[in-house]
């Protein structure tokens, strides 16, 4: 297993990640848990355009983006996140509650990994944690 | 179970906090989800479409992650006839009416989990 040695490089870190999520109670489910269990500082938006902002401000080691939401959808947040040299360098992780996802708008968004919901808080940290390139992961 | 950073009892606690929120909320999610069908049974519009498809999308995808497993299955149901209707630019009156009756199945699952929580609030 490769959750554990991941998690384990992980929770000396103070990471900062940032959730773009509509969900409002998806958002909480996130934010509180890699809090709790990994202890990083975790910054959310409800919307892809505030999102990408909330990225460029923040800097954050990675973002965790909902791949269906309404106007831009995750996709399209990878998309703009990859091309702007300022967030480029930024892992993205997308969420979906979908069973199938599009392989081709899969690798033309640059998106780093894919998360399907339901999730273990614990599986997320790991996933997270691959996509830094941590130690181990 | 995977081992966590913080104490088994705190995290299982964290979470009973989350799903309780979770809960509280799903009354007023089944009120959008009724005004926006009701919308769409008075006549089509792209916009209500898709109020109607991310709502219950969300709905599903949040209710699995609190193993609301009641709530997965007609909120799927709901979904995937809204995602047709966005794709398809309409929204015709037998799949809108199919859709009432889901609804109310989407109520009644709701209410279920709401009284499951109250008995076992970790699953």
């Amino acid at each position: 297993m490769k959750e554990k040695p991941a998690r384990d490089a992980m929770m000396g870190k103070q990471l900062r990640i940032v959730l773009i999520d509509d969900e409002p109670d998806l958002r909480k489910l996130v934010e509180r848990t890699l809090q709790f269990i990994a202890g990083w500082d975790v910054a959310s938006a409800p919307d892809g355009e505030s999102g990408i902002e909330l990225v460029r401000s923040h800097q954050p080691n990675a973002a965790i983006v909902d791949l269906m939401m309404p106007g831009m959808d995750g996709f399209e947040v990878a998309r703009r996140l990859k091309q702007d040299p300022s967030t480029a360098h930024i892992p993205v992780v997308l969420l979906t509650a979908r069973t199938e996802i599009d392989q081709a708008r899969l690798e033309a968004s640059g998106a780093d990994g894919v998360v399907f919901k339901p999730f273990e808080p614990e599986a997320l940290a790991a996933q997270i944690a691959e996509c830094c390139g941590e130690p181990d992961a | 179970m995977p081992e966590t950073s913080g104490p088994v009892p705190e995290r299982e606690a964290l979470i009973a906090g989350l799903r309780r929120e979770f809960a509280e909320g799903l009354p007023e999610r089944l009120k959008v989800l009724r005004s926006a069908l009701d919308d769409l049974t008075r006549c089509y519009d792209r916009d209500r479409a898709e109020t109607f498809y991310y709502r219950v999308h969300g709905l599903k995808g949040t209710a699995a992650s609190h193993a609301a497993k009641e709530i997965v299955g007609p909120a799927t149901r709901l979904a995937d006839r809204g995602y047709q209707w966005m794709e398809r630019r309409a929204a015709p009156p037998d799949e809108v009416s199919a859709a009432a009756t889901d609804l109310e199945e989407l109520g009644a699952a709701m209410r279920a989990y709401r009284q499951r929580l109250q008995g076992d609030l970790v699953p």
